[in-house]
């Protein structure tokens, strides 16, 4: 990469099934530990699924932040805020955090809330017809703070106040592309100069009866969803950091598709662009196939994106001398949306600092030595977008 | 060496018209777009002006194009709309080298409909999951529960076979001018060629208005008329929401230079920062907008004195005009250079954009540049003793605009601004 600073990647963390430890993930992943749970309360008659992977709605408390937070905000922001505390529980130990120095890159998905409460519904159904009734329905009905806890967008506002972050910001929307379009340009923003850290995260939709409309909408293969949010920090290497870290070596995003953007899209298109994202990011690394100890492919949830990805994957890596382990977190977390390749991307951290990583093989994942210290981490989004970075343990 | 960064395309939908040539026009004559409006069948809805686009016109101008009248949400019509004006204004031809250009899009929250949730309604009048999937092959796919904030970015890709990347960003208000500055980084960087960027959206639909009437974000008053929309004006009450949509082309010079592109300015720089304050209100002594700005200005390598103008985000809210009008102060402080800005609200004729609100700003900043006109701020009849700038009241001022900037401020305070320079080889 291009840049003025070196950036190292550093305080981890993941709020998903498996808990509040990146340690504990990778430990569920090689126990193989059934961290979903019934999705029977979810209210009503709702979708048809037996288990999810939930977390539990964080509160005030455990935000660290007033109540008046919870009026504008909705699980998918909460589940943000408390990503984002983990991550900075560290550095804030270490030192001073925020300030006009420090930025925000986030991976939101659009937020799935319905305006009317379900039951609500019901008296909505007996008055279609009246859009005077319908608008006066809603004025009653719709909570006042909606117009906040509706917007992603929101999410960084409520982090950016927690932590006094006030440097270079984006957010991105809304599928797993964004996860790691906020990890490029985050880290690019360390880089370049703009920002002096950039707390970098995602988070996932939260389950709801809206999420398995869309998820229909555009293919769904049937992909267990899941909750968390994963963050990180990506900063300036300082005089001091003389110890294992690691950093992004290269990364590559392109577009493919086909003619239909509703539903699913040219599989070889997709396929194209997401190898061409891959060796953009080798090239960048200044690897090739036989670099990458480890690829953590997207948690792709539909038919289309994942023959795109397995072809891509197969393309790239089909001529390299020792092809590196697949693994993917998604046993475990489900599908986490934006905050999937950043999840990988704490898995990795740790593989990377710790010279290990993980491999599938019949149906279990066991971990082994990492046999070079680069990682391929994916996202495929929906609709065709690719994303691909490489990261690289240095010192190590 | 760094890359420059040139715009070569425009296109816009809005309420002054359905090409940047006429809502160009409109703004430097002062016409303004916003007119009484209520939603369909609601005739005392408290919102009562609005600035929307006039469908009629849309028909009758894109009624042949068979894909923009496939079934889509309002702001990703205007913006496949406004995407193929902008290519076309910069002659680029999109299939000689795909990977090499992208698009960036900035969105707001999808147009959910009220009347979509009743499909999951049975005829015993209980929602359920079975009958939502048993109806959902009748479900428009332009509806809200099944539209997603990147569907546009990926039309606009598809449709030109733009095979770079392709970027969805939710920054609220602030959304457009992020699309737009990351698009002027990624040519820098070499990445891409050129970017197709910019934003739509559309709020005119009863769940979203009624989200942000319940804020007290839109002003309800009736005291004005069509004169609503009062920037920095001691009456100001809120804002008055529009709808539409905007984008640009912008190349490395290099590029734009080798086809023989007309340039109408240089994007010369790119600043974002938050407020770290409050989600419901803007910091109060507006240092975020001030952050956003110069770091702009620093990205752009100009110093605050050779800005001439500035594109307010303006939005006729109580809370923003005072504050941003403090941040100009504070970034312009030096030999009290704010007192020779001039400032301009485009908002008092467009309406507020919302999450594309940046973009067609953007392009009347490029035009301010280029043509050196500064639109009006409308209806500023009694200056707010804290907004005492120059706001280029009433009338368009023909003046020689060197160095402009374009601010966007989001909710919650997440900010961005943009410096264009005249262009000079």
């Amino acid at each position: 990469m291009t840049h003025l600073h070196t950036v190292r990647l550093s305080a981890p963390a993941v709020y998903t099934a498996t808990g509040t430890d990146p340690a504990a993930l990778w430990e569920a992943l090689v126990a193989g530990k059934d961290t979903s749970s019934p999705c029977e309360h979810l209210a009503g008659p709702w979708p048809p699924l037996d288990n999810v992977f939930l977390v539990d709605d964080p509160d005030a408390a455990t935000l660290g932040v007033h109540r008046r937070v919870l009026r504008t905000s909705e699980k998918q922001a909460r589940m943000a805020l408390y990503g984002a505390r983990l991550a900075l529980a560290g550095p804030a130990a270490d030192g001073p955090v925020g300030g006009p120095d420090w930025g925000l890159y986030l991976g939101l998905p659009t937020v799935d809330e319905e305006l009317l409460r379900l039951d609500a519904l019901q008296r909505l159904h007996k008055i279609a017809g009246q859009p005077g009734e319908v608008a006066a329905l809603y004025g009653r009905e719709v909570p006042p703070f909606s117009g906040l806890s509706h917007l992603n967008s929101t999410a960084a506002a409520h982090i950016s106040a927690a932590f006094g972050l006030m440097g270079a910001m984006a957010a991105y929307s809304p599928f797993s592309d964004a996860g790691l379009q906020a990890l490029i340009d985050g880290v690019l923003s360390v880089a370049e100069g703009e920002n002096e850290a950039a707390v970098i995260g995602a988070v996932s939709p939260k389950v709801h009866p809206l999420l398995f409309a869309q998820y229909e909408n555009l293919g769904w293969n049937g992909a267990v969803p899941g909750e968390g949010s994963a963050f990180l920090l990506a900063r300036r290497t300082r005089a001091g950091d003389t110890g294992p870290g690691v950093r992004v070596a290269g990364y590559g995003r392109a577009f493919g598709a086909g003619e239909d953007t509703g539903g699913a899209a040219g599989d070889d298109a997709r396929a194209d662009a997401i190898a061409e994202a891959v060796q953009a990011a080798l090239e960048m690394a200044g690897t090739d196939a036989d670099g990458i100890g480890w690829v953590l492919p997207d948690a792709v949830w539909t038919t289309s994106a994942e023959r795109a990805q397995n072809a891509a994957l197969d393309r790239v890596f089909a001529h390299a001398a020792r092809p590196p382990a697949v693994c993917t977190s998604v046993r475990v977390t489900g599908v986490l949306g934006p905050a999937h390749p950043l999840a990988h991307t704490v898995l990795a951290l740790t593989g990377l600092a710790t010279g290990r990583r993980l491999v599938t093989e019949d149906g279990t994942v066991r971990e082994e030595r990492l046999p070079a210290p680069r990682a391929l981490a994916l996202a495929c989004g929906v609709r065709g977008q690719a994303c691909a970075v490489v990261l690289e343990g240095v010192g190590t | 060496m760094t890359r420059r960064v040139v715009v070569t395309g425009l296109g816009a939908v809005c309420g002054l018209g359905l090409d940047w040539q006429t809502m160009w026009d409109g703004l430097c004559q002062g016409r303004s777009a916003i007119r009484a409006w209520q939603l369909p069948g609601i005739d005392d809805f408290p919102v009562r002006y609005a600035a929307p686009v006039d469908d009629e016109a849309f028909a009758e101008r894109y009624g042949a194009d068979e894909e923009l009248n496939r079934p889509m949400e309002r702001r990703a019509r205007f913006g496949l709309a406004a995407a193929g004006q902008a290519l076309a204004d910069a002659g680029l031809d999109t299939s000689g080298a795909p990977g090499r250009i992208g698009t960036a899009v900035g969105s707001g929250v999808p147009e959910r409909d009220t009347h979509e949730l009743l499909l999951a309604v049975g005829d015993d009048g209980r929602p359920s999951w079975q009958t939502l999937l048993a109806r959902r092959a009748g479900l428009d796919p332009a509806s809200g529960l099944l539209c997603t904030n990147d569907a546009l970015a990926a039309s606009i890709a598809v449709r030109h076979r733009l095979r770079g990347p392709a970027l969805n960003f939710s920054t609220a208000c602030a959304g457009a001018a992020h699309a737009i500055g990351h698009g002027l980084r990624m040519i820098r960087r070499g990445e891409v060629d050129a970017m197709l960027v910019g934003g739509a959206d559309s709020v005119l639909n009863l769940p979203t208005m009624t989200g942000l009437h319940l804020l007290g974000a839109p002003s309800t008053s009736e005291l004005f008329g069509d004169r609503l929309c009062r920037a920095f004006d001691r009456d100001r009450s809120g804002l008055v929401a529009g709808e539409g949509a905007a984008m640009l082309v912008l190349e490395s010079e290099e590029s734009a230079r080798r086809r023989g592109a007309r340039i109408h300015a240089e994007l010369a720089g790119f600043g974002s920062s938050l407020d770290a304050h409050q989600v419901t209100a803007p910091h109060p002594e507006g240092k975020g907008a001030a952050l956003a700005m110069s770091r702009a200005l620093a990205d752009a390598g100009v110093a605050p004195e050779q800005v001439d103008c500035i594109n307010a985000h303006g939005t006729s809210t109580p809370l923003n005009d005072p504050i941003e009008t403090r941040a100009i102060k504070d970034v312009f402080a030096s030999g009290e250079h704010y007192r020779k800005l001039a400032v301009t609200a485009n908002k008092t004729m467009l309406g507020h954009l919302i999450a594309a609100a940046g973009a067609p700003e953007l392009i009347a900043t490029v035009l301010s540049v280029r043509d050196g006109v500064i639109p009006p701020t409308l209806n500023l009849e009694n200056p707010d003793p804290a907004c005492d700038l120059d706001y280029v009241p009433d009338e368009a001022r023909y003046q020689e605009v060197s160095v402009a900037v374009s601010n966007s401020f989001g909710f919650g305070g997440l900010n961005a601004s943009l410096v264009v320079r005249g262009y000079v080889h």
